[in-house]
């Protein structure tokens, strides 16, 4: 049995919630700042085009416009992450049609974009390279003229003696997977304001998922110190992983406030948001998998072509967990990986929910389905027979320190055949079927040897009321409402009572940010540890005053008492007032930075990296019109390991809201690029999940308790999302007998595989 | 030319002076300093500018402010506030149908909407009457939740009302 808590697990209503039902949450574009000025950015509608020419007079000419700027007015220091190639504007020419090329400050957003259309660029059209096939042919053009073979990245990882197996399997199978571009498509638009402040100094306002590696690129980029620039967030509308890192938009908002010496602001449109934002990597997946004729997985070998667009940014990183995660998620014997990022001249990818881990899986869980039917073998219980469990070493080095994953299999497996639906309707138009997809992700992810932890501050006022504060966005998650319970928990005091600060990088501890589902686990510690500490200041101060033993007190909902002797107490709040600004002086504050006890993984990337492994398990029931090829999901299952929970309202949302955006994208998500330019670049015709096409849900949350997240909490930020599109696609392969390989499963894909007499469209 | 525009909002009788072609959406936010009102697209597909324009949700992104003389608009801020909630605005919380709440005002708006017209829709009406506001994050599920518990408990308020 697990251990009871007051907080931790209860029902609670989400921190900042009841500012976001009555609309007073403030969000960037919400923020008005005396003498603001409105920013616009010119974008090269050509995919690749050497410039020729940049004329800004006659913008710079027109009433109302404060500012214009394009590279030759801008420090030139490459940015960016691994391999920091990104100019504040394009210098000699432009890499993909939405590259940043001038911009301009003026009284009005209306000014400023009348003033873009003064701009007078000149091109002269190169030939360009749409996919990272193409891209990686000997004698391809360059998409950076230093980077040659347009490779960004390659890896070669290998263990064990995969050769050697494959001769000893009784089975090989070989099968390739696509993923479609699809983008994050958070509701609020991103964006940001600049204001100069004396001394110097700059802030920036920004719904950022890392404040403080933006302030430290935005320095970067702009050739300051970090320690001279402020980042403040405010309440954000959604990022999904597509906010994680700064734009280019972010050095030039301060560039034009420089100009301008006003403050301005920037957010960008929604085509904007479709044709320059990050989408996420799309890869072919090439998989060969040797089994036994028991099920036994044995090896592994897979080729991957991922697409890094013009400029990189979190792809190669991306492209390493796509190399690697699926590996972890069964006991393989040996595995072997080589994979290849290109440089194409197409909208920059980066991080969106599953960072490349959704890629993979897409590709290894729908492999296990197609080699498990070939082998006359039930997929499910492939996977029941080769998941990894608690307490494996895989095979790149990560210790599994709690897993729930067979549990996870077998409850959603029960769950998705309860109520099942006829596999066919009478008329015989109609066939359903059930698929089941699994998933490993992780609770945090450090990179190399870098610090991947997070730090706390928490600190009491004289009024009893807690005020944490931390580094983490809370972009719609529920970090705030997390941390406040766990400090609650910790400290025997209402959620109520402890106010979790907005983040301001001047005020608040050290972190990474809101990325690798790593909030709850490694912010949640810090968070727990920096509370410990200021308890037992606490209850220290209440034993001198109680006239007892500290260690014989405990504080529940707020009053401290004497265990065993309930009737003698103090209230927190008075404890409090006697401790601050009193000849007492006790702070009643800590600050902690917490690391997790993971070493990273080696240069080979092998290590244990993440200190709390998730699993899960999620299955669904998918209906085709034989007809029309037309598919809807109808039910799902979804068990996943957390750990605990710390928040069951939040984790339900979080598996709802994963599921939706996981459906969306094996049904119909998927950026269509005609010449280099999107076609699809509004909410119009970029078909998302709406509350019409919404499948039944029932999460299954499944507790392991691990032994070091707080309170035996894990991550659930990205997992929901990741199994679905192999689960569509494995009960598209029921329901009808067809697999489809690349995303999206569409209507026409099923069509032309129901039909091979008719002729396919000509892609 | 700026032009007066009169018309009740949040039950207040307004003037403001607009340029003709201005839109609701810029009105409220920009003018009034109303915010709750939510830029998603500017399209009119997200359905985050939702307001109620005499008790029906409009998109104030696509709608000329002169539209409303002298008729009724409600926004998010008219709605309730923190000590009183609207039941909407109290079951979406109660549910845990807000996550980034960019969504939030234009999905309790319409949601008010339907329940002042059906106090007793079925899962399907208050998905069609939802089916016009996008969210990315919640999957909607804690969304109809909320508003199946709203119109439970509107309802059984009215009875006790309705007793008294």
């Amino acid at each position: 049995m697990m251990e009871e808590y007051a907080v931790v697990g209860k029902a609670f209503r989400s921190v900042g919630g009841s500012d976001k039902v009555t609309g007073r949450a403030q969000y960037l574009d919400d923020i008005e700042l005396p003498g603001m000025l409105h920013a616009k950015i010119l974008r090269s509608p050509h995919a690749h085009a050497r410039i020729l020419k940049i004329d800004t007079s006659k913008a710079a000419a027109l009433p109302g416009v404060k500012a214009v700027l394009s590279a030759v007015d801008c420090p030139k220091l490459p940015f960016g992450l691994d391999v920091p190639d990104a100019r504040i504007f394009a210098e000699t020419k432009v890499r993909y049609a939405g590259d940043e090329v001038a911009a301009v400050a003026a009284e009005t957003p209306k000014i400023a974009r009348e003033a873009l259309k003064l701009i007078d660029v000149r091109y002269e059209l190169l030939p360009a390279l749409f996919s990272p096939q193409e891209a990686l042919q000997e004698g391809a053009p360059l998409v950076h003229e230093d980077k040659p073979g347009n490779l960004v990245k390659s890896y070669v990882i290998e263990r064990g003696d995969v050769d050697a197996d494959f001769a000893a399997c009784d089975y090989v199978f070989e099968e390739e997977f696509a993923s479609s571009r699809v983008t994050a498509c958070y509701l609020e638009p991103f964006g940001a304001i600049a204001r100069w402040e004396p001394d110097n100094r700059l802030t920036i306002w920004t719904g950022i998922q890392g404040a403080f590696q933006a302030r430290s690129e935005i320095a970067r980029a702009l050739g300051m110190n970090p320690s001279q620039i402020t980042v403040k967030v405010p309440a954000i509308g959604g990022a999904f992983g597509g906010k994680i890192w700064i734009r280019n938009f972010h050095p030039i908002v301060a560039l034009l406030a420089k100009e301008a010496r006003r403050p301005v602001k920037f957010v960008l449109t929604r085509p904007e948001e479709f044709a320059a934002s990050r989408p996420r990597v799309p890869a072919k997946i090439k998989i060969k998998l040797g089994m036994l004729k028991d099920g036994t997985l044995v090896c592994k070998d897979t080729a991957i072509v991922a697409d890094n667009g013009a400029y990189s940014w979190a792809a190669p990183k991306i492209v390493l967990n796509m190399s690697l995660r699926t590996d972890c998620l069964y006991r393989f014997k040996s595995v072997r990986t080589r994979s290849y990022l290109a440089y194409t001249n197409t909208t920059p990818t980066s991080g969106f929910r599953g960072y490349g881990n959704a890629q993979s899986h897409f590709a290894q869980e729908s492999m296990i389905d197609v080699c498990a039917r070939k082998a006359g073998l039930d997929p499910v219980e492939v996977r029941l027979k080769n998941a990894v469990r608690q307490g494996d070493l895989t095979l790149h080095g990560w210790k599994v320190r709690s897993c729930g994953l067979t549990e996870c299999i077998e409850k959603a497996r029960a769950a998705i055949a309860r109520g099942r639906k006829p596999q066919a309707d009478p008329n015989g138009t109609v066939k359903r079927g059930i698929g089941l997809a699994c998933m490993n992700h992780v609770s945090g992810n450090r990179a190399g040897n870098n610090f991947d932890g997070s730090s706390s501050m928490v600190r009491f006022q004289e009024d009893g009321k807690l005020v944490l504060y931390h580094g983490e966005s809370d972009m719609g998650q529920g970090a705030r409402t997390v941390l406040a319970q766990i400090a609650a928990e910790t400290l025997g005091i209402r959620p109520e009572d402890v106010l979790v600060m907005p983040i301001d990088t001047d005020v608040s501890p050290f972190c990474f940010g809101s990325y690798s589902s790593r909030v709850t686990t490694v912010a949640g510690k810090a968070a727990y540890l920096a509370s410990l500490q200021v308890r037992e200041q606490l209850l220290k101060l209440a034993a001198t005053l109680l006239e007892a033993a500290p260690e014989d007190l405990d504080v529940r909902e707020g009053r401290i008492f004497v265990r065993g002797g309930e009737r003698k107490g103090i209230s927190v709040a008075d404890v409090c007032k006697s401790a601050i600004r009193t000849r007492a002086t006790v702070g009643l504050t800590a600050y902690v930075a917490y690391d997790p006890p993971t070493e990273g993984a080696n240069e080979d990337f092998y290590g244990d990296y993440s200190s709390a492994y998730t699993y899960a398990a999620q299955a669904v029931e998918v209906e085709v019109n034989t007809e029309t090829g037309q598919i809807r999901v109808l039910r799902v299952a979804a068990a996943h390991d957390v750990g605990r929970a710390i928040n069951p309202n939040g984790i339900r949302g979080q598996i709802y809201g994963g599921v939706a955006q996981g459906a969306g994208w094996a049904l119909y998500e998927n950026m269509v690029y005609e010449g280099g330019r999107l076609q699809n670049n509004s909410l119009r015709n970029y078909t998302m999940v709406t509350a019409t096409d919404m499948p039944e849900v029932e999460p299954i949350i499944v507790e392991t308790q691990d032994p070091v997240g707080p309170y035996g909490a894990k991550g659930i930020g990205e997992p929901a999302l990741i199994p679905m599109p192999p689960a569509v696609a494995n009960a598209v392969e029921d329901a009808v007998g067809v697999r489809i390989r690349d995303l999206p499963i569409t209507a026409e894909k099923i069509y032309f595989s129901l039909n091979p007499e008719c002729e396919g469209p000509a892609s | 030319m700026m032009k007066a525009l009169t018309f009740t909002l949040n039950g207040d009788q307004t003037r403001v002076e607009v340029d003709p072609g201005e839109l609701l959406l810029d009105v409220l936010r920009r003018r009034l300093f109303l915010t709750g009102t939510k830029k998603g697209c500017g399209e009119g597909e997200c359905g985050a500018c939702t307001v109620l324009l005499d008790g029906q949700p409009v998109l104030a992104c696509l709608l000329p402010a002169m539209k409303v003389q002298g008729r009724a608009v409600t926004t998010i801020e008219g709605l309730g506030h923190e000590q009183r909630l609207h039941p909407v605005q109290e079951a979406f919380l109660e549910k845990g149908a807000v996550q980034c709440g960019f969504c939030t005002p234009g999905m309790v708006l319409s949601s008010k909407s339907l329940l002042d017209g059906q106090p007793q829709p079925s899962e399907d009406e208050i998905k069609q009457a939802l089916s016009g506001h996008l969210c990315r994050c919640t999957g909607y599920v804690q969304i109809l939740e909320a508003v199946k518990d709203a119109a439970e408990k509107m309802t059984r308020a009215e009875g006790r009302k309705g007793h008294a």
